[in-house]
């Protein structure tokens, strides 16, 4: 039974619902298709059954005498992809200081879901892109992630096919790789994904665990979560409260990384970094085991919980 | 990034934040120690204050008060190469003694709602946090722009008690200042020392910078070209372009992989059965561009752990092709002939076949294991034996 305080109209106004709607096309646009990763990640995307229907090579820019690559129709701004193709979704695959632009263009254009998977995007430009993505009414996941995916139908980014597969699980995770070997050994032992929301490393995002978990409550083809979280910040605790709140029926599913970190030092991720008493992996595990979420310290223990959930 | 006090006050001074006198120590050994005391300038008393990026220095032993020279050799020599709080004491501050009533002012960056946090109270000191439980913590948020940010906080100031109220809101405006112009994420000053007369001083600062932003900050950029020893992860980041982090001089495992979540789950796992991780590392194989250049590098910072038994090597090949990739760690390996600890290979993904045979047609010692958990259990053993 579908809990009382998911509110239906406001999920269905969230861009994220295009992810869950499996009927209608996600013609999506490419900005920075024209970078060395840009256009090896277009042409993998695509492999993937994405509908990459345009790239940005911006006026000014070395590419843009470009009119396509490898067959994608290259325009100089988003406003022109979006007249010309009705893209609603984009990919940013440009330098970190130029994120923001970016998604400024995408967003004002009318592109209403951004994905963004630059690594170091500045926590100011990140607080300037919510505003801008919020006031357009559209959604942002990034910066600094390995992407969403449809399994079996697209994928917006970098996440791995080997570890995709079409099942009932849905997936949040802030590490790229570790959600990578997680989702490889739960596709192996039969457990495929609805969506996978890559939500990143960074501090400020576009796009936190809490706002896809509604989502996944809602969705019926989703039956359990997978949440890949790590140390820093607050997003496992705003997910357990999340839970709490929404009084979730689906069992949730947890590894979070960085038990040995030390405080005050930054882990690869900018967001993964424990100050006093914050971000610690003690506070994110009481949270979630509080709000009702299995938690797991080992990749093993997760997967072999997993697995009996399918037996 | 967290700035060491030093460099926070250094950093804040000039803007023109009081702080009180002091000097920076570098130099291990008790000759250059005792130049480094009579080179400070200061009247003793004074403190030598640990700089290591944590709070609750004073209380884990950290900051220690002296009352001559010879006093304030001992406590260097004492804490000069000495861990608190597990990291490793690289510098100490002589700091001329404040005092005043301790008072208390921040502004952070709240990741989750995108505005910044004010915090002020007129009983700060070390006891902060107990504070903010008892409700003693004025607080407000305000959108991320700075004027605003004056204007909250001078109407939450209205609420302190007058003779504090000015040097408070004085001292939250330079706050503002190097909040938005260094782009941190958190600027505290505590205590802050109000005296009598209503001038005030910055006894401790904490500053945090955001880390995706310094190479657009050329006064953090300069700090760690000049001192980069002393903030080693980020200058080896700006530096190489990868993470490295050395966890325990003392470890028995070096970590030679990719992915910041997965790097951090295996040391937590291998921490957990027992092992002394040496490092974390993130390589980022997707920016090899054929290059051998990282791979060597990473395995010469492992060979400089002395207690190192083995190495993992662990690689999830979502796009890399692992063929190429087993090519360019033989490269590598044989540049870094010289340093035999024992690797254990754990490559799973696209061309893992191609590299299998590469890797076992070099040496057939170079065995491939595709499952993570098996691997980690080889490395336990070897680093147990």
């Amino acid at each position: 039974m579908e809990s009382i305080k998911l509110n239906a109209s406001k999920l269905a106004a969230d861009p994220l619902s295009l992810l869950f709607q499996r009927t209608e096309p996600l013609p999506t646009l490419i900005q920075g298709i024209t970078g060395r990763m840009g256009r090896k990640h277009a042409a993998l995307m695509r492999a993937y059954g994405t509908q990459v229907v345009a790239g940005i090579a911006p006026a000014g820019s070395k590419s843009a005498d470009l009119t396509d690559v490898d067959g994608v129709p290259i325009f100089r701004t988003c406003a022109q992809a979006v007249a010309s193709t009705g893209c609603l979704a984009s990919v940013v695959m440009v330098p970190p200081f130029e994120v923001l632009n970016a998604i400024s263009d995408a967003v004002q254009a009318g592109v209403k879901l951004v994905v963004s998977v630059t690594e170091g995007m500045p926590a100011a430009d990140a607080v300037r892109a919510r505003k801008l993505v919020d006031k357009a009414g559209a959604r942002w996941v990034g910066a600094s992630t390995p992407g969403v995916a449809v399994p079996g139908r697209l994928k917006l980014g970098f996440i791995p096919d080997v570890s995709l597969s079409p099942g009932h699980v849905g997936v949040i995770a802030k590490s790229g790789t570790l959600s990578y070997e997680v989702n490889r050994r739960l596709v192996a032992a039969g457990l495929g994904q609805t969506v996978w929301v890559g939500v990143g490393g960074d501090g400020v995002k576009g796009t936190r665990f809490a706002d896809v978990l509604p989502h996944f409550e809602a969705d019926p083809q989703t039956h359990a979560v997978v949440v890949v979280g790590e140390i820093g910040g607050t997003e496992e605790e705003e997910l357990a409260q999340a839970m709490l709140e929404l009084s979730t029926t689906k069992p949730v599913y947890a590894v979070i990384a960085g038990s040995a970190a030390r405080e005050g030092i930054v882990m690869g991720h900018a967001g993964a970094v424990v100050q006093g008493d914050m971000g610690t992996i003690d506070s994110k595990t009481q949270a979630l085991t509080r709000a009702g979420a299995h938690v797991f310290n080992t990749i093993d223990g997760l997967i072999e919980a997993m697995s009996a959930l399918r037996a | 990034m967290m700035l060491l006090e030093h460099d926070a006050k250094v950093l804040l001074a000039s803007l023109g934040v009081p702080v009180p006198k002091g000097h920076l120590v570098e130099h291990e050994g008790t000759v250059s120690v005792s130049q480094s005391v009579s080179d400070s300038g200061l009247g003793f008393p004074y403190f030598v204050k640990a700089q290591v990026p944590v709070g609750g220095r004073g209380k884990a032993g950290g900051v220690l008060r002296v009352e001559n020279s010879e006093q304030a050799q001992l406590a260097l020599v004492r804490l000069l190469g000495s861990k608190l709080k597990g990291h490793q004491i690289r510098g100490c501050r002589l700091e001329a003694p404040a005092s005043g009533q301790e008072c208390y002012v921040s502004l952070m960056l709240d990741a989750a709602s995108g505005e910044i946090v004010i915090l002020m109270s007129e009983s700060g000191g070390v006891e902060i946090e107990s504070h903010s439980a008892q409700g003693q913590m004025l607080k407000d948020m305000s959108p991320f722009d700075d004027a605003v940010v004056s204007v909250k906080v001078k109407a939450l100031a209205q609420q302190l008690s007058s003779q504090y109220r000015a040097p408070i809101i004085e001292a939250a405006q330079y706050l503002i200042q190097a909040f938005f112009q260094f782009e941190l994420t958190l600027v505290e000053i505590n205590p802050l020392f109000v005296q009598s007369d209503g001038s005030w001083v910055a006894g401790d600062a904490k500053l945090v910078a955001d880390d995706n932003a310094i190479e657009r900050q050329p006064r953090l950029l300069s700090l760690l070209k000049e001192r980069g020893l002393a903030y080693p992860e980020a200058s080896l980041k700006i530096d190489h372009g990868f993470d490295f982090v050395r966890i325990d001089e003392a470890g028995d495992v070096g970590l030679l992989t990719t992915g910041a979540g997965l790097s951090m789950q295996l040391v937590d796992e291998l921490t957990r059965k027992g092992c002394r991780p040496f490092n974390f590392c993130d390589i980022r194989t997707g920016q090899f561009r054929g290059e051998p250049t990282r791979l060597i590098q990473t395995i010469r910072w492992i060979g400089e752990g002395k207690q190192v038994k083995v190495i993992l090597m662990n690689f999830f090949a979502g796009v890399t092709d692992l063929g190429e990739l087993s090519r360019l760690f033989l490269a590598a390996r044989e540049q870094t002939a010289d340093i035999k600890i024992p690797i254990v290979i754990r490559l799973i993904g696209n061309g893992l076949d191609a590299a299998i045979k590469t890797l076992a047609a070099a040496d057939a010692s170079l065995v491939v294991e595709t499952d993570l958990a098996l691997a980690v259990d080889r490395v336990v053993a070897i680093a147990k034996a």
